[in-house]
This record gives structure tokens, sequence and C-alpha cells, in this order.
């Protein structure tokens, strides 16, 4: 285990992977992280987000150990949209695994990696990846900042895979790095939240969130949803206790624009 | 498919201003774009440039890699210290060809939201390249200003785009009267792969109706319902504060005449107040929702 806490096994067979990006606001020091997931199947392992392009020998490390210690091949990626620190490790992880098959919405990637545009394969909602025993499906996306986003979901562990939903940082300084979000203690939910929003998800500042968290807290219950992991906050495995506080953080910004 | 139909080089000041275009067919398969929206468009890259330095603005998609090293190369001259600012740092458009162009150029500087630039665009091939770590980056935050070259005089200002998904800059160039729009005044394309592709008078095509449904069906689904006042404010001040003839979007048509620029930032006004709150109730709008 690396000074960040990762990889961490938080399901069995679902592992989280990355590392922190640090970033600066108002004079206070936040972490955030680009994660990945790795799910094993029986049959084949399946990447969720490819990581940010700084994270990628770290990340590739990391998968390497699980692969070897399960004997399982990766067989497919799943990006949750374009943006680079989602989709920026997709050709040098092509690189090492050339038969990989990436799915998602994959609108621009034959664009971005032309090299590898066979490699693609286009995904909507309600559409599965099956890796034995277990299955990935890709689900709607409610909160979003491409209008190509798809989330995740995968069965039977009810773990919800929402790219840019569920964002936050953490507080590197109070060893949150590593930890889920109900284990980091001090972690102002609320706060690092709404910085978050304000700061990557400009559009928040302006829109009544409450229509995107009616229908995020509308999901959750239809699909059944025990677990969330997001790529850049903490994971969370205690919906009830933690989903409040991450969605009053995520109206925050609108409130405060609105006086 | 999305084709690469040609490219061309523009240059809209003698010496001093350069447009890099490589057309596409648009076939639904481009994040920027409608996924209904049909003709051709093109991307856009350009090249501020002096006798002692130049500034390239989005280095385009890595499939374009040859055509744009090559435009590059009909402009400046390898050696040329050269500045690049890709202005939405976490797309493909602006970040895929920064490395190859560090590579074969005399690139001294990066301007980005973020610090530590090669970390956001080095990521094609088995290895980093980490000689690109020692060119410095500097982080735009809200607005800086940047001299074209050394002591020149020719200024430009970069800021904070006042409309944004997500990070994304502006840049006006006083001495060309450009202000150069990243993902905004984006919505101009045309059915014929020849263009035109800079408009001098008004397109009918770019009606009300047609700019809203483009942004709706873009990067601004959230806007019908937003509290728009403080946005508009901004683009308003952008608008009042330069003197602008040309609007130069990091796709699609460019805007040239004083006339013309300000039809644009009317139409994008009138767009902004009917999509405010006060007239619009917010709802919650749908993955390939298309309006």
């Amino acid at each position: 285990m690396s000074h960040n806490g990762l990889p961490r096994e938080i399901l069995e067979n679902v592992f989280w992977l990355g590392d922190c990006l640090v970033q600066r606001y108002q004079s206070k020091t936040y972490h955030s992280y680009n994660s990945s997931y790795l799910v094993i199947g029986s049959e084949a392992a399946l990447l969720v987000e490819t990581g940010h392009p700084k994270d990628f020998n770290k990340l590739h490390e990391q998968m390497k150990r699980i692969l070897d210690d399960k004997k399982i091949p990766l067989k497919y990626m799943f990006t949750t949209h374009q943006e680079t620190p989602h989709a920026g490790g997709i050709a040098r992880f092509l690189n090492f695994y050339p038969d990989v098959t990436v799915y998602g919405d994959v609108s621009d990637y034959h664009m971005a990696f032309p090299m590898f545009e066979n490699n693609f394969s286009s995904m909507e909602v309600g559409d599965k990846i099956d890796l034995g025993g277990v299955e990935l499906v890709a689900t709607e996306p409610v909160v979003r900042d491409i209008r190509t986003s798809l989330w995740g979901m995968l069965h039977p562990h009810k773990i919800l895979f929402p790219g840019d939903g569920f964002a936050y940082s953490h507080y590197h300084y109070d060893g949150h790095c590593g930890k889920l979000a109900e284990e980091a203690e001090s972690l102002d939910l609320f706060e690092v939240t709404s910085v978050f929003a304000e700061l990557a998800l400009f559009w928040t500042n302006f829109v009544d969130m409450s229509v995107y968290s009616d229908r995020l807290i509308q999901l959750i219950e239809e699909l059944e949803i025990k677990y969330i992991a997001p790529t850049h906050g903490l994971p969370i495995m205690d919906i009830k206790t933690t989903m409040p506080k991450v969605i009053k953080g995520l109206h925050l910004p609108y409130n405060k624009m609105a006086g | 498919m999305t084709k690469d139909i040609k490219s061309n080089i523009v240059e809209l000041e003698k010496d001093k201003l350069f447009l890099l275009q490589n057309i596409v067919k648009l076939d639904g398969r481009l994040i920027a774009f409608p996924p209904n929206q049909k003709g051709f468009a093109p991307l856009n890259s350009y090249i501020l440039k002096e006798e002692t330095g130049a500034f390239m603005i989005d280095t385009g998609y890595l499939y374009h890699k040859d055509s744009i090293l090559s435009q590059l190369s009909n402009i400046i001259s390898v050696d040329l210290p050269l500045s690049i600012l890709p202005s939405r740092v976490n797309e493909f458009m602006s970040v895929g060809n920064a490395k190859s162009i560090s590579q074969q150029f005399n690139v001294i500087n990066y301007y980005l939201a973020q610090p530590d630039a090669p970390d956001w665009f080095d990521f094609t091939d088995t290895e980093r390249d980490l000689k690109l770590n020692s060119i410095p980056t500097h982080v735009i935050g809200r607005q800086i200003e940047c001299e074209i070259g050394y002591k020149t005089g020719r200024f430009i200002e970069i800021m904070s785009a006042p409309l944004r998904l997500i990070n994304t800059a502006w840049v006006y160039d006083k001495f060309s009267k450009t202000l150069f729009t990243s993902d905004m005044f984006t919505y101009a394309v045309s059915d014929n792969e020849n263009g035109p592709w800079i408009l001098e008078e008004d397109d009918l095509v770019c009606g009300i109706q047609f700019i809203k449904s483009f942004m709706l069906n873009t990067r601004y689904w959230w806007l019908e319902g937003a509290k728009t006042r403080v946005l508009r404010e901004n683009i308003r001040r952008i608008f009042n504060e330069y003197d602008i003839t040309t609007i130069a979007p990091g796709y699609g048509k460019i805007f040239r005449g004083r006339e013309l620029v300000a039809k644009q930032f009317d139409k994008l006004d009138t767009i902004m107040a009917d999509f405010d709150f006060s007239k619009n109730k917010a709802q919650y709008i749908a993955r390939n929702h298309l309006r």
C-alpha cells in the first residue's frame, strides 16, 4: 500500500486504485482523487476509469499486482466520460493491453486515440459488460459535466460508479487519503462538496440543484444502490448517512449565488 | 465516420495572426456538437506571431497531428520561442498535440488553469517525456496578461471564460481586436465541405432558435431555468470592455466585422435572458434529451 492508502479492496473483488491530486483554493490545500476501480470477475477484469495522466505508472503498478495475484486477465475498460482525468490513461493502458475493449460513450476517442480506433465499443443506458458472475450495467448519468457522460453500476454488488457525481476533496493533513467517506471522521462533506462543485462543476453555481438531487435520490432507490464509488470523492459505504451531506454541499454554490 | 476533409491555413492578420483549420464531417461522434448535427465544421487552432515569439491557442486532436505539425511549420520556424494555451485543459480537442508540438518546436511556456501542464497532456506513449516538465506553466487564475514575443509590446489577456461548462479560457488580442472564445460562439457549421469558414455577414442559419438548440444539445443543457443574470453581466462586461472585431471560436466559423460581432453578443444575451429562471422553471435534463 502506498502513502495514499491505495490500492484498497472496498468490496470483494472491487479494488479502489489511484492517487491524490493536490489543489489549492482560498489559501487552503485540498486533496482529491482521480480514482479508478478494478473489478475482478471469474472470466475477466474490468477497469472503471483510466485515471489522470499523471497517475498512470502508479495506477498500472497497483493494477498489475492485483491481476497477477488473481490470475484474471484485464479485458475491459469503462470510462464515465471524455475528460482527461477520467479517460487520459486510455492510450497508455492500450499500449500495454492492446486486446482490451474500451466501453462507454466513446464519442471523441477515435479522434483522441486514432491508433486504437478499433478498441472502442459504444454503450447506452442499460447495456452490460459480463465479467463472469459480475456485470457492469451502463446507467443514467444524473450529475455530469460532459453531455456524453455515462455512469456504471455493478451487479450483484449494487455499487454505483458515478464519475463526476459525488465529487469532493478530502483533507490530506487529517489522514483522509485512502479512507472511505465514513472513516474520514473530521471530513466536512458539506464544505468539500460545495468547494468542488463551485470550482469544477461551474453550472451548479447557477442551477437549482434540487431537480438533479431529486432525480439522483430516485435513481439510487430505483437501482437499489448500496454503495457509491465516485472518481473524485472517497467511496461511500453508508448511503443513508453520507449522501444527504453530499447533496447539501451540491446545493450550496447555487444558494450562495442566489444570496 | 468523422472524416478529415481538408486543412486550411488562414492568415487573419498579415504575419501576425493565423488560423489553422482542420475540417471534419459531423456524424454525431464529437462531444462538441449536437449528436444530431449534420454538415461540416472546422476545428480551429490559432497562432499569434511576432518576430521574437509566438503563441498557440489549442493544439487539436491527435487525429490531426500530422496536419497540425505541418501547418505550424509553415508559419513558424522550429526555433522560434512558442507558448501554448490549451483553452480547455480537460478536453482532447485542446490538448491532443501539445506533446508533439513541444517535442518538435521551441516551446518555452504553457498557460493553463492548473500547474504542471505536461501532467495534463502527456498520455499517448508507453512512457512519459519527462523533459517537458522543465517547461514552465503559468497558471491562469481569473485573468493574466502575456506578451507575445520579447519586448514587442503586443499583449494578450487570458481570462477565465464567463460562460463555461468546464475550466475554459478566453483570450483577447488587442492588436488584432480578436476575442478567442474556445467553446462559445461555436454554432456556425456548414452544409458544404468547402465552407465558407469566415462569416462577414449574418448567417441565416444561425438564428436564435438554432443557437439555443445548439447550446442546449451540447454543453449547456443546464441553462434553461438557470439564474443567468450574473452570467449575462460577465459576458456583457467583456463585450463592453474590449474592442472586438473578430470572434475566433475553438471550432466552427469565424465571425468578422464589428457589426457581426455585436449581433452574436446580442443573440447570446437574448438567449440567456430567455433561459433565465424568471421565464423557465429548471427541469431535470437526462442524457440524450434533445431540444
